[in-house]
Order: C-alpha cells, then structure tokens, then sequence
C-alpha cells in the first residue's frame, strides 16, 4: 500500500514539473450581464485540441506551448466566445460571456461545452436550475430535491417527501452542501418541502459514485448546491406569489463590479390568512386563542472582489419551522392557559476566501458554522382564586440538535494541461445533543416548584479531513481521477482513522463513445437516528462512539456514455454497492426514552446494486430527460429480522422518470413530469395469534391480539406513478417579466399508497342484512390531484 | 389564458370529489403463512390450578367473528419434568370467558411448588406437529422485610401516595428477573386489590400489566438491592392520610426470562401497533418450538408491608 500512495504522489507531484517550458493563460469566465462566475464554463485551444474547465469559483487555467493560440470559450445556454493571440507569457485573461437567445436551431461548433463523454467523473448529473424552475410541482413550490428525485438512481421515500435514497442508501448518507458547507435537515412541513430557495441557486450537481477525494463523510451521494453571488451590474429583482408561499430576492451591486449582494427569502403565509377564522373558532369555544404552521427561508450572500487575485464571500441561511398553539379560557375566578410550540430548523453561517497565488495555483479557504436545532414546548397553567385559591403550573421543554465549527482550505493546482490537482484539508468541531428534557411543575405556593433536567448529555466530537487528487490525462483517450481521502474522528475518549482510495477512469473509443469505471470507499462518522419512516424533525443527528461504529462503503461503477447530435446524453451505467454498519432501531425502541440511545440502536450491513440509463436533452426548444433504474437493495442486521437478510424499505424494483419542457415560443412554455416506481417494501403480519396474560388476580387473564411477522418488508405496496404538467405564459416589457404558472400535481388523481394497514371494518352483509366486522387491508394516499398557479414578476 | 383557467376551475371539483380518495381497501393475496398451534401457559409455584388456552392462528387477513372457534380442545397438553415423565395432563374445559377463552384446566391441592426444576410443555394435535416448550421454575425471591410508609405525597393527578421499600436479595451468577405487585386489603371494602405503583427509578420498568413493574439484575448481580414503589389508589380520608387498619402486601414474583422478554415485547409491539406508520412493527417474543405462544413459570412471595 505504502508503495501505491509513493507512486501516486511521484506522478501527481514530480511528473508534472518536468516539460518544456510552457506558459499559464488563466483567468475567470463570467456571464456578460451580471458578473456571475460561470461554473464548468469551457475553454479550448483548437490548434493543440487542449481545454480546461472553470472550476467552481469560475477559474480556469491552460498551460500551453508559447506561440499562436486559438481559444474556444463556451457554456451551455452561452454564446461561444472565440480569441486568438500570440502567446508568449503567463496571461491572465478574464471573459464574459453572454446569454444565447437563440432557440430554435441548435449549433455545434468544435470544443463545444464539456460533453459527457470527456468527463472523467461518472455516476455524475449537473441539474439545470432553469429546468427545476420550469418543472410542475406540488402545490406550484418548485422544489429542488423533488427534482433530484427525477434522476435515475435516485428513489424519492414516500409520497410528497424530500428525502432522497440513492442507490440504496440512507437519506443520512447524502452529503447535502450549501457553498461548501454541510446541511443537516434540508426538509420543511415534514419533509414535503426542501430548504432551497431556487432563485438564490446558481448550480446543482448531483454524484453518486465514483466520488472524487475532495468529498467525505457520507456513504451515498453528493449534492453540491451553489448560491449565485449577486449581479455586479445591475439591479434585478424577483417575486414570486404561490399558493401556499411568497418568494422575493434581490441583487445588485454595491460596488459596480467589485461587490455584489443578493438576498432572497421565502414564507408560508397560510397562517396569516387562517388566522381570523381560527380565532373565530376559539371564540366560539368561549376561548382566545390562535394556532397555525409556517416555514421561512432566508438566503443572503455578499461578494466582494478586492483584486484581480482576491475574492471575498459572506454567506448566510437562516430557516424555520413552526407549529404553534396557544388558548386562554377565563370564567369568574378561573383561568386555564395552553401553550403548545413545535420548531426546528437551520441556520448557516460561511466566510470564503479566493486567492489566485498564480495562473497554475488557485485555493480557497472557508470558515463555516452550520446549525440545526429541533425543540417542542408545552405548557399549562391553570390559577383559581375562589372559593379556594389554587394554581398549578406545568412547563416541558424538549431540545435536540447538532452545531458545526469548520475551517476548510483547499487548493487546485494546475501544472499542463494533463493533470488537474486538487489538495485540501478540513476540521470540524461537533457538538451533538441527542435530547433533554427540561421539566418545571409547580402547584400551590412557589416552594413547591419542581425543577428537572432528564436527558443525555451533549456530545462533543472532532473531525478531520485531507485529500489529494489528480485529474490526469494519460492519453488523448484515456482520462484517470486518481486520489485518496484520509479522514479521523475523535470522540469520547475513541479514535476512528480511515484512508479511502478513490479511482475513475475513462477510456474514448472510436465514434466518441466513453467506457467508464470507478471505485470509491467512503466513510461515515456521524448518522440520523430516523425514528420514523417519513422525515420528522425529531429525527437526530448522532456521532460515532466507542460502541457505534462508523459507517463505511465501497462501491464499483461502469458504464458507457455518447452525446448524439450534441445535444442528446446517453449514459448506461450498472453499481454495485456494500455497506457495512449501517444503523437502525432496535425492535420497540422508542423516541423519547431516557436511556442512552446507543442501546436502542442496532447495527449490519447493506447492499445494492443496479443499472441505470439515462437520456438528456439538454439543448432546443424541447428539453429533458429519460431515466430509467432497475435496482436492488437489502439490508442485513443480526438483531432484526431474525438475523436474516430481508429487502431494504425503499427497495424499487424499476423506476422511470420522464421530464419534459417544451418551449412552444417565447411566450408559452409547456411542461410535465411522468413518475413510475415499483411500491415500496412494507412488514405485513403474515398470521395472527390470540393470546392473554395473567392479570395477578386469581383466574382472571387479560386476552390480546398478536401479529407475527415472518419477514420484515415481506409485502410492496402498489406501484407509485403519478403525471404532472404544468404550463407558463410569459410576457416581456422593457423593465419586468411576467409568468403566470398554472398546472396540476397528479393529474389523473392515482391513489398512490403513502401507508398500508391492516384494519378491522364492518360491512353490510348482503344476504343477512347484518353488519358483520370483515378484516382489511387498507391503503391511505395523501394526494389526489391537485392544481396550482403562481405568478411571478422578474425585474 | 382566460380559457385555460375557465377550465381549471371547472375541473377542479370534478376530479377533488371523490371522498375515498384517502383510504381505500386494497385486494391483495392473503400472505402465505405458517400454520401452527397457539399456546398459552402460565404457571406460578403457588398455583393449585393451572389454566391454559390451546388454539390455532390464522390469517393476518382473515376475519374471525368467534375467537371460541379457534380453540383446539382436541389437543392434548402435557407437562413432563426433565427426565420426561409426565407430571400432569390438562383436562379440556368449555371457555367461561369468551373473550380470554381459556379451555384447559389442571386441579391440585397443594401448591404447584417444584422450584429450581425444569419442566417440558408438550402439546399434541391430529392435525398439527407436536409443539413443545421448555421453562425452569425459578426460586422464590429473596426481599428484606418490606416497610411502607403512609406519609408519602401527592402525585402529578392529585393523587395521594405512600412509600414501600424493600431490597432484593439477589442470587450471584445467573439471571434474575422480578415481577412486583402490591396489593392492599381494605377490611371495610372486604377485597383485595392491586394498588398503582411507580419508581424513581429508571431500572424499573411498566409491565405490559400496568399493575406490575418488572427489574432485571443487570446492574446488581448477587448483591442487596434497594426497591422504593410510590403506591397510589390506595383509599384514604379526606386529604390524605391511609387509614390505620388497611395491610399493604409486596407480592414479588421470580419470573423466568422469557416471560420478561414476553412481556417486553407486547408492551413495544401494542405500542408499534398505536404508532402506525411512524415505526416499524414490532415481533412479539414467543418459546413454543414448532408452534407460537408462551409457556413460562413464575415463583411468587407475598409479604406483609409493617408499617413506619
């Protein structure tokens, strides 16, 4: 092994160095009209057919012989941009790029933006965020996880939900990043909502395998979420009014082109316009009172560019939920007070620093705090003053969590034009309360107060995190990402090490066709302790112990991908995937229990595996894609079960994704998605029993009822598919934007299966006339078909 | 675009109006099952009379108007000791109770007794495999003389309380787990009832009869451990105060470990089972080999609480 990594680190590092003597055009490609960077923008040099791609701060750098250049800058949805000059020193050259207009024909010129085939990475997918605007939704909430879910390999959880399974993973498994910085619950409203706001969003990639050493800490997937900088020219704005929400953002500059802002924010406002009616309500109750839920998101980034080689970025997140009840009732010398209050939510905190050191050396350093924090409150008062006095006064409090201190500075380094380096390191302090109770009762005089604090202490844990990769060219047609992700975990007195090697490589055959394959460990040191089957806030963020183990994977990836016409993506890939100590509950382990929660954890194993296909359009008048996953998935742990293997709850035999946008003219565009999934596994008790338990009382038993399950998730619900469509009208004047969204989630209303119950009903017996209790098993579905419109004003 | 939400809106109460959308009965194939004989047995060392239900399941899917036509009285129930002679055979009895339908009964005059012995349940039927179970009598439980207090306090319902306490003598080198009980004689009600009882501590855990509590001696192997039971419902006068007259008894049982995981279990699965989708079901622990159910055996003391 040891022999590897010097070998490795020989050709990364020494290899590169040597060479005749070439010079760095380096740089940022930026979009013309608002200054933003433009992340994996194209640059190609036609005479030595060498490029290289803008990172994701929109740095780019090419080092090529001395002489004439020709160079190719290009981005999807952008028109080219082409320069040719003499080189004969390292030179910066910084380039805009403008929106292309034109729809209709599509044009491919030579060194076109970064094709499938010419990636190195696998398993990858860049979202478009124009399309996860332009896609139906729920309630017209345009949602970017519920567009993750559309890709294949990627299986939603029950219906309406955000969380996301990825190859057979856990929705803990996914590391979910906002500039860089980890976030913990990503779901509003239980789950049917994600935390971002598109309009603050400028690029979405999604990658589950063949993970590069730059990412760690989760087994499954990553989701690599950037927020636009703000527009450095001019000011824009955008408002968006929906059925259940308001979204407003806007940018500008504070400084033309040195520093620019952007804040955008969203709420629910249900609440404000229930509100009257649920005060009636209470009224009539011969009560005061108000009750009502909502959520918020606010995003705000300022960047400030202090010159040509220093960039500073602030960032904030800050969203909530809240559930909230309150009621007085007074009568004569009586009053009752109710107060019930259920919250959670993030808050986000990140500074980043650019520097250019050279045309061949870029970093970036951040500073992070990230934070989410769940907490429920209850209390009741009550006070009589006559006939005699007396007052009771009950308060519960209960909070949950996790807080993150990090400090991360990475570095690319581009020596030529055949490798592409990318070396880091990062800390992050943990902090974890896995739940306290804080309970205050008093009743008479305030000397009787009781004042209790039941609950487990916070935990407190450090990790720490390095890599070094090498995107290198070996051959006109053979790519390699080679690298290794070292990270440690202590906590509690217990050290975790892991050294994680990570390879992809592509081959190009005749006819532009890619073969690809990869292989990645990773490692896991923290894992959500999910109580339930559907997201709750109560679900908690806990760290590896000396009795937990981390999680660890490996996963083998292959496939092959093509561009057609280029403009269609074809890839084919097949996985297969291993898990070990993957966590559950125990049997009847319970949320609010006040042992330690490592007893009520179980650990094993977990495997998946599958084929994927994939089919994009990303370019015309009509765009979308085809995703289509036959996969596996199980699930292992000695302590359930029976010890034996059984199939994973969100083990999807065949998932189809079918994604459509179709622009009929600049004033109306049309869209709609198409969803097969087999059902998800459920336990459905195979036989039941009758059997009693004695009392103590002389001959007397108390008799139940007792189901037996042969094997855990025996039973698919029936398949999930659903049609949503959507249509936009859109019109333009001088200084705004309008679009009116109008369409409808589950147009043909199918009843697909959210929970399966055995239940006991009674139906009219037709020969008999009687009642008679027949037993059942009973579906419940959430959504039938629902419509929804928003408008929205861009100026 | 006027058209387009002309239409909607008229769409909208055409496809919303079906009332089930949200729960409907689904057609599926009844799951294949394991057929198998149901049994029910629990002896304690003071018993004189044994009772046990015999029965079969069924279906999880197939309705059951009866329970009574479940039973098996055809069954044969045998209990042998460890050397395989018969020590009793149960004789079949019509149900008295139809919704505990207990249908086989043994009468002795003396107590059951036979601690620290093993015992084979053993249980016949034309048309099932022989189902057996096998259970160890444990020894009575040790306690220091159990003292209550009456001048405990109220409750979080208002509820007035007094204090029992008592320590375990718990045996070395094997596990021990206790079922406690305390029942409280009232002469002026002329019965006996179970009184509710509560601990501080959080070794003590409900029983899946709220009457009882249940400890295991994992924390307290072979030594003297100490047991305080706030104990509620008791009658009293005014605002508080016990009466005098009124015996508080400790009825402490030694039971064996499958009834404490019996027990465990259908308190998490009843549990589960109230949770609906938001856990995962839970399988009730059971001992019968080749069939389902429970056979577990119990020694129980009942002491007389002296006062303080």
């Amino acid at each position: 092994m040891k022999k590897i990594i010097v070998l490795f680190l020989f050709s990364v590092v020494v290899v590169p160095v040597s060479g005749q003597q070439k010079h760095t055009i380096s740089g940022y490609i930026s979009d013309a009209s608002t200054g933003e960077k433009l992340i994996g923008a194209n640059v190609y040099d036609q005479r030595t057919s060498s490029g290289a791609v803008s990172n994701v701060y929109g740095f780019y750098s090419l080092t090529l012989p001395p002489g004439k250049v020709e160079l190719v800058f290009s981005y999807v949805g952008y028109g080219h941009k082409a320069i040719s000059f003499t080189l004969r020193r390292d030179t910066v050259m910084n380039v805009n790029l403008e929106q292309s207009l034109q729809i209709g024909e599509v044009k491919v010129t030579a060194g076109e933006a970064r094709r499938i085939e010419h990636e190195t990475q696998m398993s990858m997918t860049d979202i478009p965020i124009k399309q996860i605007r332009a896609l139906p939704s729920l309630l017209g909430e345009t949602d970017l996880l519920k567009t993750v879910q559309l890709l294949p390999g990627v299986q939603s959880g029950n219906e309406g939900q955000s969380g996301f399974y990825v190859r057979g993973g856990s929705p803990d498994q996914n590391l979910i990043l906002l500039d860089g910085v980890p976030v913990y619950n990503a779901s509003h409203l239980f789950g049917f909502y994600s935390i971002f706001n598109t309009e603050a969003i400028s690029d979405v990639k999604l990658i589950k395998g063949g993970f590069p050493a730059r990412y760690g800490g989760r087994l499954s997937s990553v989701l690599d979420i950037r927020m636009k900088d703000g527009n450095l020219r001019e000011y824009h704005g955008d408002v968006t009014l929906g059925l259940i929400s308001a979204k407003a953002t806007v940018e500008g500059p504070i400084i033309k082109d040195k520093t620019s802002f952007i804040v955008s924010g969203r709420r629910t406002y249900a609440d404000f316009i229930a509100r009257p009616f649920i005060k009636k309500g209470f009224k009539n109750n011969g009560e005061e009172g108000n009750a009502g839920y909502y959520f918020y998101d606010l995003n705000a980034k300022v960047t400030h560019t202090f010159n040509s080689k220093d960039r500073l970025f602030l960032s904030v997140y800050n969203g909530n939920d809240r559930f909230y009840y309150k009621s007085r009732y007074k009568v004569a010398d009586f009053e009752e007070k109710m107060k019930n209050d259920l919250s959670w939510g993030n808050t986000i905190l990140a500074a980043r620093w650019n520097h250019v050191w050279s045309g061949k050396l870029f970093s970036n350093a951040t500073f992070t705090y990230s934070k989410y924090k769940m907490g429920t409150f209850m209390a009741y008062k009550y006070t009589q003053t006559s006939p005699d006095t007396s007052r009771e006064d009950v308060q519960l409090e209960y909070t949950s969590g996790i807080d993150d201190l990090a400090m991360n500075i990475d570095f690319d380094y581009i020596p030529g034009p055949s490798h592409y380096i990318r070396f880091g390191i990062r800390g992050i302090h943990h902090r974890f309360n896995p739940g306290v109770f804080d309970f205050s009762y008093l009743e008479g005089e305030e000397n009787s107060r009781v004042d209790t604090v039941i609950g487990q202490k916070k935990q407190y844990a450090g990790e720490f995190s390095a890599f070094l990769e090498d995107d290198w060219r070996i051959t006109d047609n053979l790519k390699a990402n080679a690298g290794l992700h070292f990270s440690s975990f202590v906590t509690g007195g217990k050290a975790y090490y892991s050294l994680q090697p990570r390879l992809s490589v592509r081959y190009l055959l005749p006819g532009d066709v890619a073969l690809k394959a990869s292989y990645a460990t990773m490692r896991q040191y923290i894992q959500l302790l999910a109580f339930s089957s559907i997201g709750l806030p109560t679900d908690l963020w806990l760290p590896t112990t000396q009795k937990v183990k981390p999680q660890d994977s490996w996963q083998v990836a292959a496939g092959a991908a093509r561009t057609l016409g280029g403009v269609v993506e074809i890839s084919l890939e097949g996985y297969y995937k291993k898990m070990h100590n993957v966590i559950a509950y125990k049997e009847g382990a319970g949320l609010m229990q006040f042992d330690d929660w490592q007893e009520r954890v179980t650990q094993g194993d977990g495997r998946a595996y599958g084929v994927e296909l994939f089919v994009n359009k990303k370019k015309g008048k009509w765009t979308g894609w085809l995703g289509y996953t036959l996969a596996w998935a199980w699930r292992q742990f000695d302590e359930l079960n029976f010890g034996k293997k059984f199939h994973y709850k969100y083990d999807r035999r065949h998932d189809i994704s079918l994604v459509s946008v179709y622009e009929i003219n600049d004033h109306i565009h049309l869209s709609g998605t198409w969803v097969y999934g087999t059902g998800n596994c459920y336990t459905l008790a195979n036989s039941t029993y009758y059997g009693f338990f004695p009392s103590g009382y002389p001959e007397s038993h108390m008799g139940t009822e007792i189901n037996y399950y042969e094997q855990r998730n025996n039973y698919r619900m029936r398949p999930y598919h659903r049609l949503d469509l959507g249509i936009d009208f859109i019109r333009e004047r001088k200084h705004w934007t309008r679009r009116f969204s109008l369409g409808a989630y589950n147009v043909y209303s199918r009843k697909n299966p959210f929970y399966m119950n055995i239940e006991n009903d009674y139906v009219l017996n037709q020969q008999t006339q009687e009642m008679e209790l027949v037993r059942k098993l009973v579906q419940y579905s959430l959504f039938p078909v629902i419509p929804y419109f928003s408008l929205n004003f861009h100026f | 675009m006027k058209h387009f939400i002309r239409i909607f809106l008229v769409l909208i109460p055409a496809l919303t109006s079906c009332e089930d959308f949200f729960r409907t009965a689904v057609k599926v194939d009844p799951p294949s099952y394991v057929r198998g004989m149901v049994v029910n047995l629990y002896i304690n060392d003071s018993d004189t009379t044994l009772w046990a239900m015999v029965s079969r399941n069924t279906g999880s899917l197939e309705t059951v108007k009866d329970r009574q036509d479940l039973l098996l009285p055809d069954a044969v129930v045998t209990l042998l000791d460890e050397k395989g002679d018969v020590v009793l055979v149960m004789d079949t009895v019509t149900p008295a109770d139809s919704e505990v339908p207990v249908n086989f009964v043994y009468h002795q005059d003396t107590a059951f007794g036979s601690n620290g012995h093993r015992f084979i349940l053993q249980v016949t039927h034309p048309d099932y495999g022989m189902a057996t179970a096998v259970q160890t009598m444990p020894h009575k439980p040790e306690v220091t003389h159990p003292l209550f207090n009456p001048e405990g306090g109220y409750d979080d319902y208002n509820g007035y309380y007094g204090l029992l306490s008592f320590d375990i003598k718990d045996p070395s080198g094997e596990e021990n787990y206790y079922l406690i009980r305390v029942f409280v004689i009232v002469p002026e009600l002329g019965y006996a009832y179970f009184a509710g009882i509560t601990s501080d501590d959080p070794l003590v855990e409900v029983s899946y009869d709220w009457d009882a509590l249940l400890i295991k001696d994992r924390t307290f192997d072979g030594e003297n451990y100490p047991v305080k039971l706030k104990v509620s419902g008791i009658n009293y006068e005014g605002d508080g105060g016990i009466p005098d007259n009124i015996r508080v008894y400790l009825d402490i049982s030694a039971v064996t470990k499958d009834y404490y995981l019996y027990d465990r279990s259908l308190e998490k699965a009843m549990e589960a089972s109230d949770l609906g989708f938001f856990v995962e079901p839970v399988q009730v622990y059971d001992n019968v080999q080749n069939g389902f159910g429970i056979f577990t055996l119990s020694a129980r003391r009942k002491i007389l609480a002296g006062r303080e």
